[in-house]
């Protein structure tokens, strides 16, 4: 049995309680109800310890599941905490406006238990995923010695705290609701840290984290005349998703980040780590009477990168 | 007559409170429509009718195939989803004239349940 806490908002009792039967079936046994966004708050204020998860019905009278999910996100220790939309068929075109008050993904009534088991699933390893970066945080904010937890290079664990940084799994589960359509007027773009590897062997974890949400902000920074969302994707690699129409230059991005990065390169020197070399691929998209799929598209977008990286290093030799 | 009762004779054990609760909630549900079904006839607001016909047909929708009644689910979220279109699609009249059908079905299979 899995030891998470879930909150759950519906205002069909009847759903409370297939809801309840289902997840206790799955392993989820620690299931608190609530019938109204009213209710879910009060019951929110009062919990010595956070809920882990929080299910919410996107259609409910009074405050609506999407007003919730916004209000949920503005009390500080909820900031991250996973939240799924339960939506009907019906109501599946407010979904998008879920995912912008917050939301990390969703199902549809009626419960399908194979989907449900899924999705909770993958909840579940998000939260392992947000304790370990919590746990790294709280380490290098009591400045204890060597960090205990275990991080791999592939982890695409979140660095930075910032409104436009997303979960890897948030950012593929977006981009998912959009129709094609939609998906065609958007651009993936990878920013490699090609020198991620060396820092992430010579730092502790935390101080890799750290490194990272540094090259986060220099990315951010670069991107700010345009919307976009960033994700770390692991293996020093985030991933970018703004508007195509912002027609972004890779060679001019790279140019601009670096130079952001140039600046603390004392503060790099002084932790004895390696200046962050970035190489930003180009922008990939959605083909407007192909099939894209979402998966498809951010993996181009990081094979785009890795190719352009391999190129640039072959260059470099052949010079 | 279409065949608006359960599917399954027996729901898994752990749902069977959940149908119980759900049966029991049936006849307010179609006495519920009903009455603002009279609301409509007599000339109060439609959309706002609509919009509390399709929110019990969304709570119908979302756990009637799950407790064995699949059709009866169906024929709930057709209702939810016509209802909901009114607003973008086309007027709320033509929406509630073209309904009748679907939401004479809908109560149908809804009493059908209180015979579980």
């Amino acid at each position: 049995m899995s030891g998470l806490r879930f909150l759950a908002v519906d205002d069909d009792p009847v759903f409370r309680l297939v809801l309840q039967g289902y997840m206790h079936r799955i392993g989820y046994d620690n299931l608190v109800s609530a019938a109204t966004g009213a209710q879910a708050l009060a019951l929110l204020s009062r919990q010595s310890q956070p809920f882990d998860c929080i299910l919410l019905d996107i259609e409910m009278p009074g405050m609506n599941g999407i007003e919730l999910c916004r209000q949920i996100r503005a009390v500080p220790v909820y900031r991250h905490t996973p939240i799924i939309m339960i939506t009907s068929l019906a109501a599946k075109k407010y979904v998008e406006q879920a995912f912008a008050a917050g939301a990390t993904d969703y199902f549809t009534k009626p419960i399908d238990e194979v989907e449900l088991t899924a999705r909770l699933g993958m909840m579940a390893r998000l939260v392992a995923e947000q304790g370990r970066s919590s746990a790294f945080k709280l380490e290098l904010e009591s400045w204890s010695d060597l960090p205990r937890q275990r991080l791999d290079f592939g982890d695409p664990i979140a660095v930075g705290r910032a409104d436009w940084m997303v979960e890897y799994l948030a950012l593929e589960n977006q981009l998912l609701t959009f129709g094609r359509l939609k998906l065609h007027n958007y651009a993936a773009i990878a920013i490699r840290v090609v020198n991620a590897a060396e820092a992430f062997a010579a730092a502790d974890h935390l101080g890799y984290m750290d490194y990272m949400a540094n090259v986060a902000a220099a990315i951010a920074d670069a991107l700010k005349t345009h919307p976009f969302v960033l994700a770390h994707a692991g293996h020093g690699e985030f991933v970018c998703v703004t508007d195509r129409a912002a027609n972004l230059d890779p060679e001019e991005l790279t140019s601009t980040i670096a130079a952001s990065l140039l600046e603390f390169e004392d503060m790099f020197e002084t932790l004895d780590l390696p200046l962050p070399a970035v190489q930003v691929g180009l922008p990939q998209t959605a083909g407007m009477f192909t099939q894209t799929s979402v998966a498809g598209l951010l993996e181009r977008a990081r094979r785009a990168v890795s190719h352009d990286t391999m190129k640039g290093q072959r260059q470099l030799a052949l010079a | 007559m279409p065949n608006t009762g359960s599917d399954h004779a027996t729901p898994p054990p752990f749902l069977a409170a959940a149908r119980q609760r759900f049966v029991s909630l049936a006849e307010a549900r179609v006495l519920a429509i009903e009455a603002i079904r009279q609301d409509i006839g007599r000339g109060t607001a439609l959309a706002d009718g609509l919009a509390q016909i399709a929110a019990i047909a969304h709570q119908v929708a979302g756990v009637a195939a799950t407790l064995g009644y699949a059709e009866l689910g169906t024929r709930a979220g057709r209702i939810d989803r016509m209802f909901k279109a009114a607003d973008a699609r086309q007027p709320a009249d033509a929406v509630w004239l073209q309904a009748q059908p679907e939401l004479e079905a809908l109560l149908d299979a809804l009493e059908a349940v209180l015979d579980d």
